[in-house]
């Protein structure tokens, strides 16, 4: 993500200034360049790293006190520079209004608890903080 | 052999996880932990509502995590699943997330309210009332005395595009003159103040009850309210919920939730004394933190006794011989009491949201444990987790 706006070390510089507990659940890397990645991410002590061979899901979500300032973002698009600057993706935004609250609740909830346990979903690193 | 899941490793009856959220898993509305005596202080005062004024007007605030979602939601399974008595009707229960920017004026309140009612339902009742009365027109007078509205109730019965205006005239959106004189109504609903909105919707309680049922809206996030700068905006708001609170509505209850502290970060619209003093100050009720070490481990006790299937973690406890007791399992009889203790240091930070969340992180370390995942929760997982949560 080196040639976007903002880059990976600037996403995790965020996640670390403002204290957001931050779960990351993808596939093992095989390219040097994904290793970079969750090296750099594994140094946030506000992000917990899983791994899980199966998912083929990109899907972002953002959870907020208060709940109606959360999002969700999902479409086809990994969190690559290719996939933000180059590629042909598409990808739908959800705002916690209406019918996109209960949308993004429902993620939440998957990617929080479901998805972090299912059997084939690995710790990487675990999270170190998580703020109440 | 079967993969374990992480239900099963926890001997967890209906969960996948320690998690408890009613707005994803509908049926979690029916748990409530601990608590005991204000679980009875709500059943008393909704049981005395449905007497005077003859439906719940109550008001719950609280910090974040103390559990007002899950009191909203539990109070209306409660209602629904036990009806007190004193309830003529069966409760019609309507949950919404209040959504306020800082222009909304009551206008927008009644359309949420309306909306979450949905236009379905309201032409189902109306059908209920038409198929059970040989004199419509006068079943409809006796609901309201305003003639616009029985107008578009009779619209909103008959279908078709009227059906649908009729609708939108009465969840109070500006429909054009033609539109207007189609559904053969004078003017806007709401054009002359809020009182015609209020109007409206205690017709819809006064058809709710023609029909046997109660009208109940479970409003959460009301917060938003201090969203709102305008004055004239801000006093809509307060109008519209000083009509609802009065005597002369005892057809349209309405639980309201919102996130405060203290009383006095309340949004005024809400806390003024001509509101209080319309509801009683009883039904003002703040959700504390658990705090005393008493409440918070009949919480624990409560969730885990609700969650897990006793009879599969006796026959785990015994098959494995584990170092925990089927009343604190998963967690050992001394990880159970650290729990307790880490969850009272802070009596602010005390809350049910961030119990669950504790206990279900600790589950989850356990699960993730190598070589081997931990069957159960030992005093050095509760020591990795309780800390960053609490501390």
């Amino acid at each position: 993500m080196e040639d976007c706006r903002y880059s990976l070390a600037d996403l995790s510089e965020k996640i670390k200034a403002q204290r957001i507990p931050t779960y990351f659940v993808t596939r093992k890397p095989c390219e040097s360049w994904q290793e970079e990645a969750i090296n750099l991410l594994s140094a946030n002590k506000w992000i917990e790293i899983r791994f899980n061979e199966s998912l083929h899901a990109k899907v972002f979500i953002a959870t907020a006190n208060p709940e109606s300032e959360s999002f969700a973002l999902f479409g086809s698009g990994n969190l690559t520079g290719a996939a933000i600057n180059s590629n042909l993706e598409v990808g739908m935004m959800l705002y916690a209004h209406g019918a996109g609250r209960k949308l993004i609740d429902q993620l939440h909830y998957w990617a929080t608890n479901q998805l972090r346990v299912l059997p084939e979903t690995k710790l990487h690193k675990p999270i170190k903080n998580i703020r109440r | 052999m079967p993969t374990d899941t992480f239900q099963s490793w926890f001997c967890l009856k209906n969960h996948a996880t320690f998690t408890i959220d009613p707005k994803v898993n509908p049926d979690d509305a029916k748990l409530y932990f601990g608590r005991v005596q204000l679980r009875d202080r709500i059943q008393k005062q909704v049981s005395r509502a449905f007497i005077d004024p003859q439906v719940p007007k109550m008001m719950f605030y609280g910090a974040y995590g103390s559990g007002k979602t899950q009191t909203l939601y539990h109070m209306a399974w409660d209602m629904t699943a036990n009806k007190p008595a004193s309830c003529k009707g069966m409760p019609h229960v309507v949950h919404l997330d209040i959504e306020v920017q800082s222009k909304s004026s009551a206008d927008s309140w009644h359309l949420q309210m309306t909306e979450a009612l949905e236009m379905g339902t309201v032409q189902g009742w109306l059908q209920q009332l038409f198929g059970s009365t040989a004199n419509f027109d006068q079943e409809v007078a006796k609901l309201t005395s305003e003639a616009n509205i029985q107008m578009a109730f009779k619209q909103l019965r008959g279908g078709g595009d009227l059906s649908f205006n009729a609708w939108r005239w009465l969840t109070g959106q500006e429909l054009a003159a033609r539109e207007l004189q189609e559904i053969r109504v004078t003017r806007r609903l709401g054009v002359v103040g809020v009182g015609d909105l209020v109007s409206a919707m205690i017709a819809l309680g006064n058809l709710a009850r023609a029909v046997n049922l109660e009208l109940v809206f479970f409003m959460d996030e009301m917060e938003g309210l201090s969203n709102v700068k305008q004055g004239d905006a801000a006093e809509s708001w307060h109008d519209y919920l000083r009509k609802l609170s009065d005597n002369s509505n005892s057809s349209v209850g309405y639980v309201l939730g919102f996130h405060a502290a203290t009383i006095d970060e309340a949004p005024r619209v809400l806390t003024r004394p001509d509101i209080t003093s319309r509801i009683g100050k009883q039904n003002l009720i703040e959700l504390e933190t658990l705090a005393a070490p008493a409440n918070v481990k009949s919480f624990i006790e409560d969730m885990l006794g609700h969650l897990i299937d006793k009879t599969k973690a006796d026959a785990l406890i015994k098959a494995e011989n584990l170092s925990s007791t089927l009343s604190t399992y998963p967690f050992t009889a001394s990880a159970f009491e650290r729990i307790c203790d880490y969850a009272c240091q802070d009596p602010a930070k005390s809350t049910p949201r961030n119990i669950i969340r504790t206990i279900n992180e600790c589950a989850i370390t356990a699960w993730d444990a190598t070589p081997v995942k931990k069957r159960v929760i030992d005093d050095t997982i509760v020591d990795d987790i309780a800390p960053v949560i609490f501390g």
